[in-house]
Parts: structure tokens; C-alpha cells; sequence
């Protein structure tokens, strides 16, 4: 077994004890201050399940993801110098032949910006459902950001493809447009539960 | 909105109070609070019947038509 599957192996056991652990120790969740719109937890066994599963999602995004990311880090980070001493012991390194000095890191500064945005929304979306807050402005507005950013992604992706890699961009039809395809679904989605709410609105409103 | 809802006006001559209309029109306060705040966005016809019934008035008694200023009136 490698490095690379060491730590593949490691964060997927991680990722399976934090579930475990955040399973047993969950408590139902406490609405906050009900308005008109939103059905009460305690006569509605469905939302309380909605809400411990959205409470589960929240506390894996909150500190499950950052946990992922610092132990991949650590292990990338000590493959990285294991195949650097290996090369440099063996071959010495030949000049930088990049056509854009710095683009490499450029576009993962963009990218983390953009998973930054997603991961701060879906955060703000599953506290939302936590609540017992559903299908509100709010959670719509959180739903349509999420779809926007999945469409960003793919545009930025194409973007970059085209300045640092243009012989490459054709290989954007394949995984980019799913991400552009998969963000204008969610934004369809969040446009359809907004117009859900407003007719169940304009039904609860009905005297 | 154009539809103004006149309750309190004649909740006020009837001497009659929110929760007691409620009761004897057979809705929930809250209900009957969205009403009279106009934050309503329709009516039901048993609830208007149920509501003049107990008030003893005329449905214009308690709604009222204002148009909006911006509109133009179609001829």
C-alpha cells in the first residue's frame, strides 16, 4: 500500500468515526422562534427528522471537511517531499518550462476562493434546516448561491483551460459542463421551491 | 394592496372584541388577526358570510376598494 492509499484510507476512516460519533451523540434539534411559515417541530415527527440529518451534514461540513482537508494536506504534503528527495536524488531538476509562470497556483487561489463561498452557504443552508427553517427566502436564496457557484466553477474552469491550456479545453465538455449543467438544476430547483412557498403562503394567508 | 379590510373599524362600533369574533365565527384568533392586518391575501365566502352574520353588517362595511395611485384606470 502507498502513501496515496494510506491516506485515502485514513480520511475515509476518519470521515466514518466522525459520522459514528456524531450519530449517537445527537440530540433533536431546537427550533428557533416560529413565524407563520414554518410548521411546529413538535407536532411533526417528519421535521424532526429533517433536522437531525441536517444537524449531521452541518457538523460534518463545520468540522468534518476541514478535518479532510488538513489530513490530506499533511499527506500530500509529505508525498509531495517524498517524490521530490526521490527525483532530486536521481535526476536533477530541469528548468521551469511553464508558459505562465504562477498559473498553477493562480487558479487553486481562485478555486479555494469559490469553495470558500460554497462551503460558507451550505453551511448557512443546513443551520437554516436545522432550525426547522425550510422553505423560506432564505434557504431559497442559500440554494440558488450553491447552483450559482457550481455555475462559476464551470465557467472559471473553462476560462482557465482557454488561457493556460487551450489545446486541453475541449476535455471542459466533459466534467465542466456537468458542473454548469448540475448548478442550473439547482438554481431551477431553488426557483421552483420558491414558487411552492409563495402558493403555500398564499394558501396559509387564505382566511 | 387595493383591498382594505375595515374589521377593526367595526369590531370598534360593534364593541366587540378580537378573540370573541373568533370564537363565534368559529376561526382561530391568529387567523382572524391576518385579516384585520390585511396581511390576507383572500377571503373565503363562508368566512365573510360567518363574519357579517356575527357583526350584523354588509361585506362593504368591512372591505373596502382603494386603487393604487400608479394604475391607470382602463375605460
Amino acid at each position: 500500500m502507498n502513501i496515496n492509499q494510506t491516506g485515502d484510507s485514513i480520511g475515509l476512516l476518519l470521515c466514518a468515526l466522525f459520522a459514528l460519533i456524531v450519530f449517537r451523540k445527537m440530540k433533536p434539534a431546537r427550533s428557533a422562534n416560529t413565524n407563520a411559515n414554518e410548521i411546529s417541530p413538535k407536532t411533526n415527527a417528519r421535521l424532526n427528522r429533517v433536522q437531525k440529518v441536517s444537524k449531521c451534514i452541518r457538523l460534518f461540513l463545520q468540522y468534518g471537511i476541514p478535518l479532510i482537508f488538513v489530513t490530506y494536506g499533511i499527506f500530500d504534503y509529505l508525498v509531495i517531499l517524498h517524490k521530490v528527495v526521490l527525483s532530486e536524488a536521481s535526476h536533477p531538476s530541469a528548468p521551469d518550462s511553464e508558459p505562465y509562470p504562477g498559473a498553477f497556483e493562480f487558479c487553486c487561489a481562485l478555486n479555494l476562493i469559490v469553495y470558500l463561498f460554497w462551503y460558507r452557504t451550505a453551511l448557512k443552508l443546513f443551520r437554516f434546516f436545522e432550525k426547522g427553517v425550510l422553505f423560506t427566502a432564505e434557504t431559497v436564496r442559500c440554494i440558488q448561491i450553491l447552483g450559482g457557484i457550481y455555475c462559476a466553477r464551470s465557467l472559471l474552469d473553462l476560462s482557465l483551460y482557454f488561457i493556460i491550456a487551450p489545446s486541453l479545453a475541449n476535455q471542459w465538455l466533459g466534467a465542466g459542463f456537468d458542473d454548469l449543467f448540475t448548478g442550473l438544476l439547482i438554481i431551477f430547483i431553488g426557483w421552483l421551491i420558491d414558487e411552492a412557498r409563495k402558493i403555500q403562503e398564499e394558501q396559509e394567508l387564505t382566511v | 394592496m387595493p383591498i382594505i379590510v375595515n374589521l377593526d373599524v367595526v369590531l370598534a362600533q360593534r364593541k366587540m372584541r378580537l378573540n370573541d369574533l373568533a370564537e363565534a365565527v368559529d376561526i382561530t384568533p391568529q387567523n382572524l388577526s391576518i385579516l384585520k392586518t390585511g396581511k390576507a391575501r383572500a377571503i373565503r365566502f363562508s368566512t365573510l358570510e360567518a363574519i357579517c352574520e356575527t357583526l350584523d353588517c354588509q361585506p362593504g362595511e368591512i372591505l373596502e376598494f382603494r386603487p393604487e395611485t400608479s394604475k391607470r384606470k382602463k375605460v
